[in-house]
């Protein structure tokens, strides 16, 4: 069972911190931006980072597998649903994203969303919770 | 009392088990998927006409704690008996009203909500893409009603799962959009100087803000029945309600305000998020929509007991074909159907105060049971009355005087002395009943293996 528990911490921890490096990104690239993306995109990037650290710090105080797989699968559905930000509002004309920042930031939304479904698929395979916990 | 199998699927007519119940935060998507969708906007720019930006607020978030109120005593029974709306209603009202109820509550009201969102999503469809034959509002209401139908036929799990995936997008993207909508249209400065031609009193807004709700607040159960711990789906209620409603309501009202005409949804075309619009759309729509669904199925199965997915494809194939006929103009009128869903509508919030007396009232000070667990139990050999005649009468009044007193006298909340009258005529006359020694109930019927 500690195998297990390990196994599931170690795999949504890597997951986290990949989250955690893309949304501090978001962040950079939103306050080197148009006045107009600075506040709301800051923000985003905000949201997304606060729901990464009290996810990790949750996980990291479960007690069991389940307790694990539970708190897990909630952070994961979080900021996979929030990459959906990332990848519909920056072609907005209205932010006047830099073309590369707007494709930047529409590929940083497609890899939370794949990395998400991906680690919400593992974390339920090796934890029996549900995805809909 | 013994364990029901779940015969009806998705634990129907069976009470919820330990494992298949569900976190705070589950709820809390789930009910949240409910709220996302572009007619709660559309509701609060209704309110721009009678509202400046501070009272608009004021009126959404009183009326919106109302509702929280309601739904947390409602939500609070559910999540304490395991059992759907419909299936609690057996209690205060008897066997027989309460097949009627659930059918006025949410089998018929669910379904002309659900053809309705259907054809909406139809129209939001053709209008961000009007030059596609795919999106046409016909062609798009059919596939949108089958999309619509296929997470409520999978059941809780499908809906929680769909509300994980959109909720919080759409409660990044609607702000984002806001401002952004409020700061091409002059800014803060310009919304808070914005007046309407002439002010209403703010208590019809209160009202205007429960009627908007009151079904759902009622219905709470049908998801509080998968609560971990009791007061988990209250709470979420509670908070989805007070803390997030207000921001979608004030989200159409704050751009209606400044640009009169204008909604949130075409302003946001306008400025080029097309895709936002999309995903806001479909995939809020949807996680609106297949609640309706949910919810008529599992009232259709408390009244003819066939499985839930059946009741799940005939409510959703009528309702789509309904929706995709209004598209069509062939002789649906969607105003009679929004009329009669506003009229069955008037009903519900006298029910919801019969089943909150009956458990919170009823039940402990004069028929003795304090315990919280015993006051509702229920499964197979479980002997209901048919008729409690007290709720019927106590139904009539309170749902005669919702539907008339608006008609008579405008400013009056017709949902609101729909519900206090119902409330207090219900308790009174249980009142009347246990101290002289009147029956109540008329007629027996014992619940088969089935839950039926």
């Amino acid at each position: 069972m500690s195998v297990e528990i390990n196994t599931a911490r170690s795999l949504f921890t890597k997951l986290n911190l990949v989250a955690l490096v893309l949304s501090i990104i978001i962040l950079v690239l939103s306050v080197i931006s148009s006045p107009k993306a600075q506040a709301p995109f800051s923000i985003y990037a905000i949201i997304l980072i606060i729901i990464i650290l009290s996810g990790q710090l949750r996980v990291n105080r479960a007690g069991d597998l389940k307790q694990i797989g539970e708190r897990a699968v909630q952070t994961l559905w979080l900021w996979t649903s929030l990459g959906l930000v990332a990848l519909t509002m920056p072609p907005a004309p209205y932010f006047e994203f830099a073309q590369p920042v707007m494709v930047a930031l529409i590929v940083i939304g497609a890899i939370l969303i794949i990395a998400g479904v991906y680690a919400l698929l593992k974390i339920r395979k090796l934890t029996g919770v549900y995805l809909s916990v | 009392m013994t364990e029901v199998k779940d015969y009806f699927g998705d634990y129907a007519l069976a009470k919820i088990p330990e494992p298949e119940t569900r976190t705070f935060l589950n709820q809390l998507m789930v009910f949240m998927g409910v709220l996302a969708v572009w007619a709660a906007v559309f509701a609060g720019a209704a309110l721009a006409s009678w509202y400046d930006a501070t009272t608009l607020v004021v009126s959404v978030v009183i009326g919106c704690i109302i509702l929280g109120i309601i739904a947390y005593l409602t939500g609070y029974i559910g999540s304490r008996t395991k059992a759907s709306t419909y299936v609690i209603l057996r209690h205060s009202m008897g066997r027989l009203i309460a097949m009627i109820a659930g059918l006025i509550i949410s089998g018929i009201s669910a379904m002309i909500w659900f053809a309705y969102e259907t054809w909406l999503f139809g129209v939001i469809m053709q209008g961000v893409f009007p030059d596609i034959p795919f999106m046409r509002v016909e062609v798009a209401s059919i596939w949108g009603g089958l999309l619509m139908m296929s997470t409520a036929i999978l059941g809780y799990r499908a809906l929680s799962v769909l509300s994980y995936f959109i909720v919080p997008a759409w409660f990044v993207i609607i702000p984002m959009a806001l401002a952004a909508a409020i700061d091409i249209n002059g800014g803060w400065s310009a919304l808070m100087a914005a007046k309407p031609p002439t002010l209403m009193d703010i208590g019809v807004g209160i009202t205007f803000t429960v009627g908007v709700y009151i079904v759902g607040a009622t219905i709470a159960p049908d998801v509080t029945r998968f609560s971990r711990r009791p007061h988990d789906g209250p709470l979420a209620w509670f908070i989805h309600v007070v803390v997030f409603m207000p921001i979608i309501m004030a989200a159409g009202g704050f751009l209606q305000l400044l640009t009169p005409g204008v909604n949130l949804a075409a302003a946001m075309v306008g400025m080029g998020m097309i895709w936002a619009v999309l995903l806001t759309g479909v995939v809020g729509q949807w996680s609106t929509n297949d609640n309706n669904l949910y919810s008529s199925s599992l009232a259709w199965c408390n009244a003819i007991p066939i499985k839930r997915v059946y009741w799940v494809a005939i409510m959703g194939i009528i309702g789509t074909v309904i929706a995709a006929l209004i598209a069509l103009g062939f002789g649906v009128s969607l105003e009679a159907l929004l009329l009669l869903g506003s009229f069955l509508g008037t009903w519900i919030p006298p029910m919801a105060a019969a089943m909150i007396a009956d458990f919170y009232v009823v039940k402990p000070f004069f028929l003795g049971v304090k315990a919280v667990d015993k006051r509702y139990e229920w499964g197979p050999g479980t002997v209901y009355n048919l008729v409690n005649w007290p709720a019927v009468v106590a139904i009539i009044v309170g749902g005669f005087l919702a539907w008339w007193m608006p008609q008579v006298y405008p400013t009056i909340p017709g949902v609101v002395i729909g519900f206090g009258v119902s409330l207090i005529l219900f308790i009174l006359l249980m009142a009347a009943c246990v101290k002289l020694g009147i029956k109540y109930g008329i007629g027996k019927w014992v619940e088969t293996e089935k839950g039926f």
